[in-house]
């Protein structure tokens, strides 16, 4: 194709260089990629998937099969762009060849910026065409909220490519306060009245917006695509929808030297009528039908085109580079060879339902178009114009105000009339029922059905020839419609061939569906601005300054982060850890504990319901005591463990492991609302009310004595379990509980949020070393403490973990039902234990299988090591694992098989260090 | 207490279509009640009845009344005395002081509403939600409570763990709608 001298909507003051694979063209400002290549004569963009045929643009729109590039910018690399949705940029490179149908994924950092927008109107009207501009310039005359999308960049639709350019400019000025989005892509149809779109930015294929938008009413105006005709060869660049050759002319003055027609509808006569006007060479006119009355043909034979009546083309020549040379015309007066550069085919219209058939939209087959029309919207939905079957520019107005009509009465707003132009009916003559043409000489391998797939006819016989008779099978054993482009150009055709293959009415074999979204959709559009530090919400306590300030490194613990260490100066993290162990152990450390989810629970029923939470008695707690206790699920086995603290007759503080702090809340509010709903209980979270922090060790109590004077530590006056509400004089109210993770002399203080620096500041003052994580991980295996979830599995119960100590004999609680059924007391259910491995300083990673024989299959699991560290107290790593039937197996040996070898661990109490407990008053 | 980072970001983000500043929204009560409660809590709190669920009063001493679901309520700003309320509303409520559990912003301005449709779902046109009206949302991921104070012009209360991702997915909301 060529650039006219003239005409268009390009600004020929501003030509714009641009690349394709290496070689330098020029388009102009105004021009979209596609109409650029066709302006400087580019018929072949590149190759066809697997055939390696060569492939050019072919549509203007999203039915578009073949016009797709990698498009390079300075350090942006997008895949698959399609070239006619994107406008022309200075120094743009395209990468073509095999990139039409495979693109690549750049290394390294993504500068694409993507974001998103909610928004909410009372009608959204989708596509800015005849129909939908009516719909929303009536709906807006009611006062109501309209949005109006369409994927070009100024409303008209299809009135500028059919020579109806006023009627566009009369329709533009009515919408008033209707607002517009450009550029703008409906994806997908959601539940509840709602659509996912996407906004490009058509300068930066790396730059848009996606839109979330909910309306009380949708008008669906999406008009209708054009389908090609199946014949041999009709793979060649230069053969193009007649639609887009259309545009080409009247948008870009891009045309053919000598130009030829095939259509099945009047439709196709516009092509040639405006190249006539614009003193394009109109080689030919092919049409299957009989000479009829319609006033486009009338046209025709006024401007004296040639006509080849009752005729259809059978194949096309090629030139070198196999473009398009010529058509083989097949007529009743025999067969011609017509020489041109560009075969514009009209194969006839259908309804743009993608939308609609997201959410299974009622449709039925109409002859006239053959193909699906709508049967009946979706509820608060309406379809208009070309999308509803109504293809000509008079009815599509009259079907926007009648959509807005509907609309306006879903909103309940009256109606106010507004006019619209006066525009003439056109008479058209019925379309043929013409989808295919054999090959000549009987070889359908050439006649293509889906040009991005290169899916032909001779694929759909070998599929129907295999037993294949639902198209859904037909489309996966073909691949017709399995595309990027979902096979928008291929699918009514491979469903009207697959209907005669299998001897079927049209309307029964019907085609293959659409679904979400109707564009592909980039993965960093999708992600928008949620990566980096908008991707998940890090969470920091009101210490972490402090940490900082003290050369912690952190390590994330769920959403939150935590301290690992305390490296001094010099010091490596395996140092300090075992530092900061041996000042727990011999002195006193201070811990950041302010993630533990912590929940207030209180009411003249807290009592009762807490008793059917937790596995041990509660009402026995006294007021100013606490209890540890596990709650459990109904299947029995363990939800989460933590403390229950009595502050009050009425009141509890309970505690809860850090990653469970939000499921406990909901599992105690879904009892409360489902099952007890008359029960007097308040539950309230309060993580972030109290920061707490531990201060742990034998001198645990000179340091709470520096900390808050006024509170008796001394081991009469604060036992093991005591919980005191106080204050620190003069700062903040204070709660201190005499509870231990390390098993050593330990209390936890806590204070409102923002005020736990002044605890953390006076017990450091005081001598107390700050540990980390790590550190408290190798306090708590020593003693065999467990974390849910960590030393714990979806099916471990209190039994199993060794703590059915704690469950409260002939108490109910949830989960105590299950206990009693045999598979949850069989003796070989996996059970914790300690573990040592033979060799003191191995160290095995946690999750390592445990085997009682390795190298001699079969070597059955026995377990696995749920936790494992140095142990700087005893000298020697050592671990917990959970072992089948463990409990009663201690001193056997079981084999880690490692990467490097084999570690041989021997089974062991899980409370490794202490087992007396008497380190726990100091 | 803001981390100064946030601070600045929030400056640097702030101009003429939207600003972002923190503000103190303390004490906090989080009131519970049910039955007879809820009228013992309204006279005691000086108002005829207990806000509805998602609707706000104001206090005649400057508290913000919230109603967040049939039998919980937040008491922002100052207002009557905890122990008050805990001692009127007897066994058939709770109050709890949750003062330090929460952080406040307010984001304000023309570019107000856009700024939020870039992070937040919910449907904050002034005839739906205008001032009298709250809710519970989510903003990003993490769960926000927001109210109109005035037209264009949103308070915005959330976790203090969770201040410095709000603040993000706001000031970049911010830059992109200037």
């Amino acid at each position: 194709m060529r650039r006219l001298p003239r005409g268009g909507r390009v600004d020929r003051t501003r030509p714009l260089s641009f690349w394709l694979d290496g070689t330098r063209y020029t388009g102009f400002a105004g021009d979209t990629v596609a109409s650029a290549l066709l302006g400087a004569g580019v018929d072949v963009i590149g190759a066809s998937v697997s055939a390696g045929r060569p492939r050019g643009i072919m549509a203007s729109g999203f039915e578009e099969p073949t016009g797709f590039a990698q498009v390079v910018e300075t350090g942006v690399s997008e895949p698959l762009v399609r070239l006619s949705a994107v406008r022309l940029v200075d120094g743009m490179r395209l990468e073509g060849g095999p990139r039409i149908a495979k693109g690549y994924l750049q290394d390294g950092m993504d500068p694409a910026r993507f974001d998103k927008r909610h928004a909410h109107v009372d009608v959204l009207v989708i596509g800015a065409g005849p129909a939908g501009m009516a719909a929303a310039a009536s709906a807006a005359a009611a006062g109501v909220e309209v949005m109006l999308i369409d994927a070009a960049g100024e409303p008209g639709g299809a009135l500028v490519r059919d020579g109806e350019a006023a009627v566009a400019q009369e329709l533009q000025s009515a919408l008033g306060a209707v607002r517009f989005l450009p550029h703008c892509t409906a994806l997908m149809l959601l539940d509840g009245n709602g659509i996912i779109a996407m906004q490009r930015d058509v300068d930066a294929p790396t730059q848009g917006r996606m839109w979330q938008v909910r309306a009380r009413a949708i008008v669906h105006a999406t008009g209708m695509l054009e389908r090609p005709v199946v014949f041999a060869d009709n793979d060649r660049p230069g053969v193009m929808l007649a639609s887009a050759a259309r545009d080409a002319l009247e948008r870009y003055a891009v045309a053919p030297e000598r130009g030829t027609v095939f259509t099945t509808t009047d439709d196709g006569y516009r092509t040639a009528l405006a190249w006539h006007a614009a003193g394009v060479e109109v080689a030919a006119i092919v049409d299957p039908r009989p000479p009829g009355s319609g006033a486009l043909r009338h046209r025709a034979e006024l401007a004296g085109l040639r006509i080849i009546d009752r005729a259809v083309v059978e194949g096309t020549d090629g030139d070198a580079q196999s473009r398009l040379s010529a058509i083989r015309v097949r007529s009743r007066d025999g067969r011609v060879r017509v020489a041109t550069d560009l075969l514009a085919v009209c194969g006839g219209w259908e309804p743009n339902l993608n939308l609609h058939l997201h959410l299974r939209g009622a449709t039925r087959y109409d002859a006239w178009w053959c193909a699906a029309v709508p049967d009946r919207p979706l509820p608060g939905q309406s379809i208009a114009g070309g999308a509803n079957g109504r293809g000509d520019t008079a009815s599509c107005l009259e079907e926007g105000v009648r959509a807005a009509r509907e609309a306006l009465g879903t909103c309940g707003v009256p109606v106010v009339e507004v006019g619209v132009p006066a525009v003439p009916a056109v008479i058209e003559d019925e379309p043929a029922q013409l989808w295919r043409v054999p090959a000549a000489d009987g070889d359908e391998s050439r006649s293509f059905v889906d040009l991005h797939r290169d899916a032909t006819v001779a694929g759909v016989q070998r599929a129907a020839g295999s037993g294949l008779t639902h198209i859904e099978h037909i489309k996966r054993y073909t691949l017709i419609g399995t595309g990027i482009e979902q096979g928008r150009s291929a699918r009514v055709n491979a469903g009207v061939l697959a209907a005669a293959l299998l001897d079927q009415p049209v309307a029964q074999v019907g085609t293959s569906g659409s679904r979400p979204p109707v564009e592909p959709v980039a993965f960093h559009a999708l992600a928008g601005r949620a990566h980096g530090a908008m991707f998940e919400p890090v969470r920091r306590t009101s210490l972490h300054a402090r940490h900082e300030a003290l050369g912690a490194t952190f390590e994330p613990a769920g959403q939150w982060l935590r301290p690992t260490c305390y490296p001094r100066p010099f010091e490596g993290a395996t140092a300090a850890i075992r530092r900061e162990c041996r000042a727990v152990r011999t002195d006193a450390g201070i811990a950041d504990v302010s993630t533990l989810g912590k929940i207030d629970v209180q009411g003249p029923d807290a009592t009762w319901f807490l008793e059917q939470l937790y596995v041990n008695a509660i009402g026995t707690i006294p007021v100013g005591k606490g209890r540890y206790s596990l709650m459990c699920r109904m299947d029995g086995a363990i939800l989460d463990d933590g403390l229950v603290l009595r502050l009050a007759e009425q009141r509890y503080l309970v505690t809860t492991s850090t990653s469970h702090a939000a499921a406990v809340v909901d599992w105690m509010e879904e009892w409360l609302q489902t099952e007890w709903p008359t029960r007097r209980v308040w539950v309230t979270p309060v993580t972030e009310q109290w920061a707490t922090v531990a201060i742990a060790g034998p001198n645990a109590r000179a340091v709470l004595q520096q900390v808050m004077p006024g509170v008796d530590a001394s081991r009469e006056g604060f036992p093991f379990l005591g919980v005191r509400r106080t204050e620190i004089a003069g700062v903040c109210e204070a709660l201190v509980a005499r509870v231990s993770f390390s098993g050593e002399l330990a209390f936890e203080v806590s204070v409102p949020w923002d005020l736990a620096h002044v605890v953390w500041d006076r017990a450091v003052g005081a001598g107390a070393t700050p540990y980390g994580l790590e550190a408290l991980q190798s306090l708590r295996i020593e003693k065999g403490y467990i974390i849910v979830g960590q030393d714990t599995e979806g099916t471990t119960t209190p039994h199993d973990a060794g703590l059915g100590w704690l469950v409260g004999r002939g108490k109910a609680c949830i989960g105590q039902r299950s206990w009693q059924r045999p598979a949850m007391r069989a003796a070989d259910r996996p059970q914790l234990v300690g573990i040592a491995p033979w060799d003191g300083t191995e160290e095995i990673p946690e999750g390592a299988a445990l085997t009682r024989r390795v190298h001699a299959p079969p070597m059955a699991l026995e377990g696995h090591v749920t936790s494992f560290r140095w142990s700087e107290t005893l000298g020697r790593s050592l671990g917990l694992a959970l072992v089948r039937g463990g409990r009663a197996r201690m001193g056997e040996t079981l084999y880690a098989p490692l990467d490097g070898g084999v570690a041989a661990v021997s089974i062991v109490d899980p409370v490794h260090y202490d087992p007396a407990g008497a380190r726990r008053d100091g | 207490m803001v981390d100064p980072a946030l601070l600045a970001m929030m400056q640097s983000a702030s101009g003429a279509a939207a600003t972002l500043e923190p503000v103190a929204v303390r004490p906090g009560l989080t009131l519970r009640a049910r039955g007879a409660g809820v009228q013992q809590l309204a006279r005691a709190l000086g108002v005829s009845l207990m806000p509805e669920t998602n609707h706000v009063q104001r206090l005649a001493d400057g508290a913000l009344l919230c109603g967040l679901r049939p039998d919980e309520w937040a008491c922002l700003g100052d207002g009557p005395e905890a122990a008050g309320l805990r001692e009127a509303v007897g066994a058939d409520g709770a109050v709890v002081d949750t003062s330090a559990s929460r952080v406040a912003f307010v984001l304000a301005g023309p570019g107000a509403r856009e700024v939020l449709s870039s992070c937040c779902a919910l449907d904050v046109r002034p005839h739906l939600f205008g001032v009298g009206r709250c809710a519970q949302t989510l903003l990003g991921r993490v769960g926000v409570f927001l109210l109109p104070l005035a037209t264009d012009r949103y308070l915005i209360v959330c976790r203090p763990s969770h201040a410095d991702y709000v603040v993000r997915w706001l000031t970049d909301g911010m830059q992109s709608v200037r």
